[in-house]
């Protein structure tokens, strides 16, 4: 069963993330900022991360810049999935490792699964 | 006065009367003779009409009458004397004094007169008004700081209001997010079957929910461009690839609304242009869905992408919609231009797309423009210079 880590402050999108993704039979963890997504990414590696940007404490930038997937967790996609359109904090993001970046409020639960099943496609080419 | 000589020979004495007529008869300038000590030996029509004394009043009394008491203070009117002397001529340009003790800004030149032998024998004075000029240049001085200070204040407003856009947008389309979400979720039937009533209801609220989206994102992309935030990022682009794609997606939703779309792209090679390939798309799609919304079942929406004679890049898309009036294609291109739909009877849209899409076509050199009639249809054009094609 592949994993996904979902990192959403906002409840009802995580809740909904995580309804979405378990009817599909996946293994879901959710937490709501990045300071908690580091604590489970130092127990634990997922196949998947869809990250937030902006969420209190540790946001999503600061949470790929200390988590050092690239080091620690080589196979894990990163995909941002954030209300933001464009900017500074997207393409930091980019930079520190994510592959992809979606607008969430533009994808609708079957583009959510479309995005991930894309992902475990690519992911399963590089390992 | 010391030094002037009597003038015997009749014609230097008509010669002299000339320059006396000449100097005295002058009306917009003061010109007076003081003698060696400063004090005032003539006194000219303008001197009197700018200075509003007579010559009886002024004549033998100290030029440093027409200074200001702070002038005086300074010593100002014999630095100027000694300077005439030293270097043969002194201007100044600031406050005088009249007789009823106004100030005007005036231009003074002194300049020493000296006989055969060199020796001083008095200075020529002429001074200017020039209190008008120096009203207009300190109003438009007055004016220009203005104009900065409304700019700086300006550039602050316009910066706090591309942070509230933006945060707005944030904050309007999470909880929008979450309303998508678990209303796609009912309508993907994760939460059971739906009766078609049930399934209908659900759909309406779904896509109401996405045209409130799409309106955060149409406020925010015009907020952006507005801006001069938008750097397009121009990479070799196959449009040819790029429309074909963009109307099969649209397929569905043509085939939903009973009509019928075409594409014409010239030529057996795809068309490449240099251009921002996620803006462009969207301009093509924001065209594609407008033709189509306006277009009535049966009606047909036809794409045509071809290369000029000029090697320019030209792109149509051509509808047998409604047609839009003349006043309305006037403001077509403008912010917040809301044209009815006559077909449903409402206003859709945010009247920000087309806007947007004249801007990103500006953006990369080109032009787009609208030929309509009513009841007939609509033909969009999109031309972008050669300098975008490959």
């Amino acid at each position: 069963m592949k994993k996904i880590l979902i990192v959403e402050d906002e409840a009802v999108i995580r809740e909904a993330y995580v309804l979405l993704l378990e009817a599909h039979n996946y293994n879901v963890t959710a937490v709501p900022n990045g300071a908690q997504a580091l604590e489970v990414c130092e127990r634990e590696s997922f196949d998947i991360i869809l990250l937030d940007l902006m969420m209190p404490e540790v946001n999503g930038v600061a949470f790929l810049r200390q988590a050092q997937l690239s080091v620690r967790h080589p196979y894990t996609k990163v995909v941002v999935l954030s209300n933001l359109s464009s900017g500074i904090e997207v393409r930091q993001a980019k930079e520190l490792g994510a592959s992809r970046h979606e607008i969430k409020s533009n994808l609708a639960p079957r583009d959510v699964i479309a995005v991930v099943e894309e992902e475990l496609r690519a992911q399963s080419k590089n390992k | 006065m010391s030094g002037i000589i009597a003038v015997t020979d009749p014609s230097l004495r008509q010669q002299v009367e000339f320059y006396r007529l000449l100097v005295e008869s002058v009306q917009d300038y003061a010109i007076f003779m003081l003698d060696a000590q400063g004090h005032i030996a003539s006194w000219n029509k303008g001197a009197q009409k700018l200075k509003g004394y007579k010559p009886a009043e002024i004549v033998g009394k100290h030029f440093s009458a027409f200074y200001t008491q702070e002038d005086i203070d300074k010593g100002k009117p014999q630095y100027e004397l000694e300077k005439a002397i030293k270097e043969g001529r002194i201007e100044d340009e600031y406050w005088r004094v009249r007789k009823d003790g106004t100030r005007f800004w005036a231009n003074v030149v002194i300049t020493a007169l000296r006989d055969k032998k060199g020796e001083l024998v008095g200075f020529a004075k002429v001074t200017r008004d020039l209190t008008e000029r120096k009203r207009h240049e300190d109003e438009l001085k007055e004016a220009n700081i203005r104009l900065i200070q409304q700019q700086a204040e300006l550039e602050v407003l316009n910066a706090a209001k591309d942070e509230f856009i933006a945060i707005a947008s944030h904050q309007l389309r999470t909880p929008a997010t979450g309303v998508k979400q678990f209303l796609g979720l009912l309508i993907e039937g994760y939460a059971g079957e739906l009766s078609p009533t049930q399934q209908q209801f659900i759909q309406r609220a779904y896509d109401t929910n996405s045209r409130q989206i799409n309106l955060v994102n149409n406020l925010l992309r015009v907020a952006q461009i507005d801006a001069g935030k938008v750097l397009l990022t121009k990479v070799p682009t196959d449009v040819s690839a790029m429309i074909r794609d963009i109307a099969e997606e649209m397929s569905d939703t043509v085939r939903d609304r009973q009509q019928t779309m075409k594409l014409h792209i010239s030529g057996n090679h795809p068309i490449e242009i240099v251009a921002d390939p996620s803006r462009f798309r969207m301009v093509i799609e924001n065209l594609l869905d407008n033709a189509s919304k306006y277009t009535p079942a049966g009606g047909t929406v036809t794409v045509s992408a071809e290369t000029t004679a000029d090697d320019d890049f030209m792109l149509r898309v051509q509808d047998t919609g409604v047609g839009i009036d003349d006043e309305s294609q006037a403001k077509l291109f403008t912010k917040f231009s809301r044209i009815p739909n006559v077909m449903s009877d409402t206003v859709s849209g945010s009247g920000l797309g087309l806007y947007w899409v004249k801007k990103v076509i500006e953006l990369h050199g080109g032009t787009v423009s609208v030929e309509s009639k009513e009841g007939t249809g609509s033909t969009f054009t999109i031309c972008l210079p050669r300098e975008s094609r490959l």
